[in-house]
């Protein structure tokens, strides 16, 4: 979901950059040296999943993976998710310089959202799988209400605009969950301690030592 | 730790490797000026047509022409009669909804090779050639020419219209992908300076 330049009023848009920056420092200061590593590869996974065009629905639609980043990252995902969009935006021409807050707000405050939801379950692995799921398609569902929350004073009204993109990315959903679904449940079997290292980044002590 | 991310490293190389089904999903709006017609396009980057857009036509901010793109994303309209005789420069802008938009600039310089033709060329001509064409001859000639070159010319203005919007490649890929880890080199440097 990349909302084009001009489209949204200033005000939206630096309201939207404000907060995004909220974000990004938040997530910042959270990073260090454990999780640099798997930052750069969702970072990565999230600046070129753009390039993944999903053919299915009523209009065309391209991968997030915001999900993914969200859940395993909390508030790191702002960062990565910033420094993937900026680079979309100078390098595919994907949405712009002016809404790079809005469009980074858009993704990545539903996927943070998820990964408060969801981390509980990444205790074990079966329910990781679940967690997993719901991260991928409910950040995308997240993505589509803020994008046309965002468009609400341009477009043709929140509901009319809600309805489309939410119909336009319910086929984005269902991929997207079952992509982070089958991510995070190989960690999980795989690499339980990784989920737990990264699942801490939220700062609360809900993942304790098991898993 | 670094096993560990084989799967997203596995993901991501697929996804590298794929580059047929790289489609992008911005809007792109080219416009043009022939026949007494100004033609609108609008497309997606995957080269869908952005049927049922907007489309509107600016002279210095104001709206001078405005319409919706048909189911193939062409919107035709004669210049209103505001702009008849003048040559301004114009903005179109395309809004396909949910956000997507995109601008195309029609300079006055276009508008004015088919709008005003006429003077500019039979003084070129030389006098041996001249006198054996009346008025009307001459430019019925020059329609024809105007007609027959633009056919001629249309595959590759679409070709040109194409090129300028090529989809991203594996150079772009490759370069976000360096500046990625530029990045977290940088991050990595800034972390270990925080705490010495």
């Amino acid at each position: 979901m990349h909302i084009s330049e001009g489209v949204l009023s200033p005000p939206v848009l630096a309201t939207a950059a404000l907060l995004t920056a909220g974000g990004t420092w938040l997530g910042l200061r959270r990073l260090d040296d454990e999780r640099l590593l798997p930052v750069a590869v969702l970072t990565a996974v999230f600046f070129v999943a753009s390039l993944v065009h999903v053919p299915l629905g009523p209009s065309s639609v391209h991968l997030l993976l915001g999900g993914l980043a969200g859940l395993l990252l909390g508030w790191v995902a702002f960062p990565a998710i910033l420094v993937g969009l900026l680079l979309q935006a100078l390098l595919f021409q994907f949405g712009g310089f002016t809404v790079l807050g809005v469009n980074t707000l858009n993704v990545a405050g539903p996927a943070v959202l998820c990964h408060y939801l969801f981390r509980g379950l990444l205790r074990s692995p079966r329910r990781a799988s679940l967690a997993g799921f719901l991260a991928g398609a409910g950040a995308v569902l997240g993505t589509a209400l803020a994008a046309a929350l965002s468009l609400t004073m341009t477009d043709a009204g929140f509901l009319t605009t809600a309805r489309m993109l939410v119909l336009a990315h319910l086929p984005l959903m269902l991929v997207e969950g079952l992509v982070t679904m089958f991510v995070v449940g190989f960690l999980a079997w795989t690499r339980p301690e990784l989920l737990v290292s990264l699942g801490c980044c939220g700062g609360g002590p809900a993942l304790g030592g098991e898993a | 730790m670094q096993r560990s991310f084989l799967l997203p490293c596995v993901l991501f190389v697929l996804l590298l490797g794929a580059p047929q089904w790289a489609q992008a999903h911005k809007v792109i709006c080219n416009a043009w000026y022939e026949a007494g017609l100004l033609t609108v396009e609008a497309a997606f980057g995957d080269g869908s047509a952005a049927s049922a857009a907007r489309v509107t036509v600016l002279e210095a901010g104001h709206t001078v022409l405005e319409g919706t793109a048909d189911a193939q994303g062409v919107f035709q309209a004669p210049l209103p009669a505001a702009l008849q005789g003048r040559t301004p420069d114009l903005l179109v802008v395309v809004d396909a909804g949910q956000g997507h938009r995109a601008e195309y600039a029609l300079s006055g310089q276009d508008l004015a090779q088919e709008v005003l033709p006429g003077p500019s060329v039979p003084t070129a001509g030389g006098p041996a050639t001249a006198p054996s064409w009346s008025g009307t001859d001459a430019e019925q000639l020059r329609e024809l020419i105007r007609e027959a070159l633009r056919t001629e010319l249309e595959p590759l203005r679409r070709e040109l219209r194409r090129a300028q919007h090529s989809e991203p490649g594996l150079k772009e890929i490759l370069g976000g992908l360096g500046y990625i880890i530029g990045l977290a080199g940088l991050a990595s440097f800034w972390l270990r300076r925080r705490k010495p």
